[in-house]
């Protein structure tokens, strides 16, 4: 059992020496995570894993990646995907361009489950995809848009219950047990790292899609992230949350499709 | 152990899970003195059916839990299906999207080890039916941590290797039948 008190302090530190802020994590997830990077890494105390992680490099970055790398699947919540082409897609094809933030993209299997959505779509030419995470190594491994054959066939499942009509082994090749996706899916997205602890707005977005990633964030950082989302968003901009969000913000956003967690923007 | 002490009840199913709530839950009074919470394991892209089902069988208000839920006293939070369930705090829930746990999201061991953080002696843990050994490294973690330990009889399911495995990790534990759970309950509430 990890004391609250163990925790902080070994938040704290590694925020004033390596200056990565887990400070507002939730608690009982980010325990978890603590609790098998020390199973894993033979490590018996909070107080050897501070210790340890404030001398040594390599351990930080190991701890780095057991707590900040988020599994995650293709097509993920199909009925996500259902909404975004029957509610948003006629939205966008009044627009000649238009700007997504993926925020929290992880290992990028969203980013390209959009992106073929907006292909299928005839639309990924006017999408201006930015891709982000707070984990370079996630990041590069979105950017290579290589994944393991072995997921394949879970994600042909969720492409079809997402609503997907065409062969889905035609957006990849498969080789040595992996799969490369089509490069030219990513020519409309840029991978880049931000941090939402800690990084300010970076530019006006239409569609926001924030899938999961605040359900590890404490009640003030999802705060504090949802009013970047807000002053990031154009005016009528749409935010999206996972299944099990919401954003309770009522002279912020208002409901765009209820069940689906999806957000629209309104002046305060 | 007082009443007043008891601050949440946690169980966890599998198999035969919803035999077993089909004979607890109508027992449960309408005005239990704490939350409980429920991992009943189930496909990932279930379709949430169970919540409507559970409702009907139980005089307690079931609601399917969320990220950052405020915990009420007298509901029942069910774990969405795809989605870990842990405790946050006395009074927040939290869902978690992490590996799921010997093959399970939501997994119980999840659930009883946050709810054993938060809730320590205070906190009755159940294992009911199933197949493997989920929630049995969470009953142990409750044990450890001075709340009280029950499964579910094994000879009372065809599916009793769940409830088995708990037991071996916690031999202390009471066995309870789902037929006289609400006697057993309030034998520990009012004690």
């Amino acid at each position: 059992m990890i004391e609250n008190i163990e925790l902080k302090l070994l938040l704290e530190g590694v925020y004033q020496h390596y200056g990565y802020d887990f400070r507002q994590y939730a608690h009982a997830s980010i325990k978890r995570r603590i609790k098998r990077h020390m199973a894993l890494n033979n490590i018996a105390t909070m107080s050897q894993l501070q210790d340890r992680v404030l001398h040594d490099v390599q351990l930080m970055d190991k701890l780095f990646k057991d707590i900040s790398v988020h599994v995650t699947d293709m097509f993920r919540d199909p009925d996500f995907y259902h909404s975004f082409r029957n509610n948003i897609v006629p939205l966008l094809h009044t627009f000649p361009l238009f700007h997504i933030w993926h925020a929290g993209c992880s290992t990028g299997e969203e980013v390209y489950s959009l992106a073929i959505l907006l292909r299928e779509a005839d639309l990924l030419e006017r999408a201006r995809i930015y891709a982000t995470d707070i984990n370079d190594v996630a990041l590069k491994t979105a950017q290579q848009g290589i994944y393991p054959l072995s997921h394949m066939q879970n994600s042909i499942a969720l492409y079809r219950d997402a609503g997907g009509r065409e062969d889905f082994s035609e957006y990849y090749v498969a080789r040595y047990g992996n799969v490369l996706f089509d490069p030219a899916l990513k020519q409309y997205i840029t991978f880049c790292n931000h941090n939402l602890v800690t990084d300010q707005p970076f530019q006006r977005f239409d569609i926001i899609l924030c899938r999961n990633v605040m359900i590890y964030f404490n009640t003030e950082l999802k705060a504090q992230s949802i009013k970047l989302f807000h002053q990031s968003l154009n005016p009528r901009g749409l935010l999206a949350v996972g299944a099990k969000e919401s954003v309770d913000m009522k002279k912020h956003f208002e409901s765009f499709d209820k069940a689906n967690r999806i957000y629209r923007k309104i002046e305060p | 152990m007082k009443s007043s002490a008891i601050q949440a009840l946690v169980m966890g199913a599998s198999a035969g899970g919803i035999e077993a709530l089909s004979t607890i839950l109508p027992q449960l009074p309408a005005d239990l003195p704490f939350p409980i919470f429920l991992v009943q394991h189930q496909k990932e892209t279930g379709k949430h059916y169970l919540c409507s089902i559970l409702n009907k069988l139980c005089p307690l208000l079931v609601v399917e839990a969320e990220d950052k839920m405020p915990i009420q006293t007298g509901h029942l939070y069910l774990a969405p299906p795809g989605y870990h369930l842990l405790i946050e705090s006395a009074d927040q829930i939290a869902l978690s999207r992490d590996e799921p746990v010997h093959y399970c999201r939501p997994s119980v061991d999840i659930l009883f080890e946050s709810a054993a953080d938060i809730f320590q002696s205070q906190l009755i843990g159940i294992v009911l039916s199933g197949m493997g050994q989920d929630g049995a490294e969470g009953l142990l973690e409750i044990n450890q941590a001075g709340g009280l330990c029950a499964i579910q009889k094994p000879e009372s399911t065809p599916y009793s290797s769940m409830p088995e495995a708990a037991l071996r990790k916690v031999p202390t534990a009471q066995r309870i039948s789902p037929e006289s759970f609400a006697l057993w309950l309030n034998d520990i509430v009012s004690a």
